[in-house]
């Protein structure tokens, strides 16, 4: 048999075996040179030839039908098919999440708007150039010149607007002009709907929508899809989002953020700081809420602030956020950390009887207490409520640099505090071995100079405190939204400088400090632990007349729920002092925050 | 006997090697290879066209279809700004101290006589508008606003 497949076969021969096909080709041959009969030439339905080209024909013919059903279809696309639907960019741009407030309150969201473009040529070339100049000018709420300004570029393009609005693009269309003269895009926007309120938490994005600060850019992949949940989140149990919250979730986008911000809060809280940078005629001013539970901001503010809208409008440095990337010395408010340190290290204890006489000679340098008393013999319960200079750095001196720089570490100051907010400074501390360190900078450090630190440190110092010694990392963000579910982000524990005995003695002598001071009893029905500083602003030529005042607290300080830091920088009125000017913002502060948050009275003692 | 097999009709089956033999036999075949070849060609791009089109059809229709959801997205994002501005806490203190609910001002009152309370024979025209006054206060849902404003507005 004959294996060869067909297409390498003679046609001829087929699989006839050879001694068969010898005998047809002896017959074919026999076949060729007998005379042909007449009738096989008139009658061609027999020859092989005419079926040949009858079957080429037909190929033929098969093989112009496809080429015009081809043609045929080629031309319909040309002339006959509809265009077409003309899309926009916003259609096929990739989708920002939004952002909620811990209550479901909208902070962020993408929005759309036009960029009107036009063609300064085909402008010139239209019959009435000056008319379509001020329809232009009179849509886009612009100057006539402006509008000329953009149109004297050479060129065929100009973008004349960014951010047109829905009306304006439709006046726009409502002109009726060619749409190589006049015309706009549709692009996708970030709105930010309650304006400067959060504006250093929510951060903004740019035009090309990446985050630039805050939540906006350290959750930038996550807003953008380009992240999934951790196997960690995977295997908690998701939550459903709360009714406020579905007035708003899921977004298209399907990956939303909610934060640990509440809003009403934020709005007091930025309401008091930007009536107390006026009153007391402050450069700046910053103020934290935080619960010591767990590190969740629940309001941030920093004055001067900005509209994330408008966020172009106004100088950079505005941008900002100056609670986690501006370091300053925190004057006596640090002393806590020096009390906590020397309390557990068992160096002290609040009765420890220590001598002051007013001034402390180091190493040919002198340390003199901020309001030049001498306290005598005073207790280091007392060294705190009095904020005396001399016990403090005495303690710190005697409890040995290695002790002390320990804790300052383990406070978690000199390095980032690891909060979910961008653009985080670590502020500075000196430790032995720098080449600019002395037994002077220790003892100045331990009331908080000669060490810069963050507000967002300071607070979650104090936090640990609050709470026992556990130092969280401070979070913005309280949930991830992943197609409608909640999955919560838990809180991370980042150490535990100091015992809980040593936690409770301290929160015992902050309270003392607070009872025992000229604004007791300012906060009616609530104990509070806290502690002011007034330091002094170093410049190179040393330090000035100019302070930064700060008050940090918590309450209630039996069961500490919230913790507050409230800093003004260079205040020109209101005392010298930051108990006449902290605390009093302090309070207005912490008595909205305990009726928004709803923290019941607590006056027992911790 | 009857042979069951031979009762059966037999299947019609295309020899396609056959019918392939018989085109490319005779004295024409190189002629008739290259016409088969273009038609075999002719008909593959015919198959490429089609689905091309085919293709170019249902991507027209995404298109349109995610242009549709970007404008609904539009509509719907304009409504939640809405929603979103008259529950803004900075929106909610004007409105509430435009209406006297906050510490040193106040508060605007307005009390509507209950006609439901009086005798049929005492009603009067106040009473009527009374009447209504209570039925439309009736239909109006509390705003959320005011709600949240009592809540953290003292």
């Amino acid at each position: 048999m004959d294996e060869k497949p067909w297409w390498k076969r003679n046609p001829s021969t087929g699989s006839v075996p050879p001694a068969q096909r010898e005998s047809q080709r002896e017959s074919r041959r026999e076949t060729e040179t007998a005379p042909k009969p007449e009738v096989a030439s008139e009658n061609p339905n027999g020859s092989s030839e005419w079926i040949s080209r009858r079957r080429l024909w037909f190929l033929l013919a098969l093989f112009l039908v496809i080429v015009v059903i081809i043609i045929a279809r080629m031309a319909y696309w040309a002339v006959a098919s509809p265009a077409p639907t003309p899309f926009t960019a916003a259609a096929t741009e990739l989708i920002r999440s939004r952002i909620v407030d811990r209550n479901g309150l909208l902070l962020a969201t993408d929005s759309f708007y036009w960029e009107v473009n036009a063609s300064p040529k085909a402008i010139k070339k239209d019959k009435d150039p000056q008319a379509v100049v001020a329809n232009l000018a009179r849509i886009l709420a612009q100057p006539v010149e402006s509008i000329q300004a953009s149109l004297a570029v050479t060129g065929s393009y100009t973008m004349l607007h960014r951010h047109a609005s829905e009306e304006q693009n439709k006046a726009i269309e409502e002109l009726d002009k060619p749409t190589n003269m006049i015309w706009t895009d549709e692009r996708r926007g970030r709105t930010y709907p309650l304006g400067p309120l959060g504006a250093h938490v929510i951060g903004f994005v740019n035009y090309f929508r990446q985050g630039l600060y805050g939540v906006e850019s350290s959750y930038d992949a996550w807003l953008m899809g380009q992240r999934e949940l951790s196997e960690e989140q995977k295997t908690n149990k998701p939550g459903a989002l709360t009714e406020n919250a579905l007035l708003y979730l899921p977004s298209p986008g399907r990956h939303d953020l909610i934060l640990n911000m509440d809003a009403a809060l934020q709005h007091m809280v930025e309401k008091h700081l930007a009536e107390a940078v006026a009153n007391y005629d402050a450069d700046a001013g910053t103020i934290i809420v935080m619960d010591p539970r767990n590190g969740s901001i629940l309001a941030l503010a920093n004055n001067p602030s900005f509209d994330p809208n408008h966020y172009s409008d106004v100088r950079m440095e505005r941008w900002t956020n100056a609670a986690v990337s501006t370091a300053y010395e925190p004057g006596s408010v640090f002393k806590l950390v020096t009390m906590a340190a020397a309390l557990d290290a068992g160096e002290i204890t609040p009765d420890s009887v220590y001598p002051d006489s007013g001034e402390l000679a180091i190493d040919g340098r002198i340390i003199h207490n901020a309001d030049n008393k001498r306290y005598g013999n005073v207790t280091v319960r007392t060294a705190l409520a009095k904020s005396i200079n001399v016990v403090t750095a005495r303690i710190c001196l005697d409890m040995g640099a290695e002790t002390f720089y320990r804790y300052v570490r383990q406070f978690g100051f000199g390095a980032p505090t690891e909060v979910d907010l961008s653009a985080e400074e670590s502020g500075e501390v000196k430790e032995p071995g720098h080449i600019f360190w002395s037994r002077f900078d220790q003892a100045t450090n331990s009331f908080g100079q000669a060490l810069s630190v963050t507000s967002m440190q300071m607070i979650n110092a104090v936090a640990t405190i609050a709470n026992g010694g556990a130092r969280y990392q401070p979070q913005a963000a309280k949930a991830v939204v992943r197609d409608g579910q909640v999955y919560n982000l838990p809180p991370h524990i980042l150490g535990y400088p100091i015992k809980p005995e040593t936690a409770h003695t301290l929160t015992q002598m902050m309270v003392y400090t607070v009872d025992s001071s000229s604004y007791a009893k300012f906060m009616p029905g609530y104990r509070v632990a806290g502690k002011t500083g007034t330091a002094e602003i170093s410049t190179a030529k040393g330090y000035t007349q100019d302070t930064i005042m700060s008050f940090v607290g918590f309450l209630p300080a039996a069961d500490p729920q919230l913790v507050i830091l409230v800093k003004l920088e260079k205040p020109k009125r209101g005392g010298l002092w930051a108990e006449q000017v902290a605390v009093p913002v302090w309070a207005k502060v912490a008595q909205d925050s305990v009726r928004i948050l709803r923290v019941a009275p607590d006056d027992r003692m911790p | 006997m009857l042979n069951r097999s031979s009762l059966t009709t037999p299947a019609l089956r295309m020899n396609w090697g056959a019918l392939l033999r018989g085109l490319l036999a005779g004295p024409n075949a190189w002629l008739m290879q290259l016409t088969l070849i273009a038609v075999v060609v002719s008909l593959l791009a015919c198959a490429y066209l089609w689905q091309s089109s085919a293709l170019r059809d249902i991507q027209k229709d995404t298109r349109q279809t995610e242009q549709e959801l970007t404008d609904l997205e539009r509509q719907n994002v304009s409504l939640m700004l809405q929603v979103a501005q008259w529950n803004a806490p900075a929106y909610i203190e004007e409105k509430a101290r435009r209406e006297g609910m906050v510490p040193g001002q106040t508060p605007l009152a307005m009390q509507v006589p209950n006609p439901a309370q009086r005798a049929p024979q005492a009603r009067s025209g106040m009473d009527d508008m009374a009447s209504r006054w209570q039925q439309l206060l009736s239909r109006v849902p509390r705003p959320a606003a005011v709600i949240q404003a009592a809540a953290w507005i003292r």
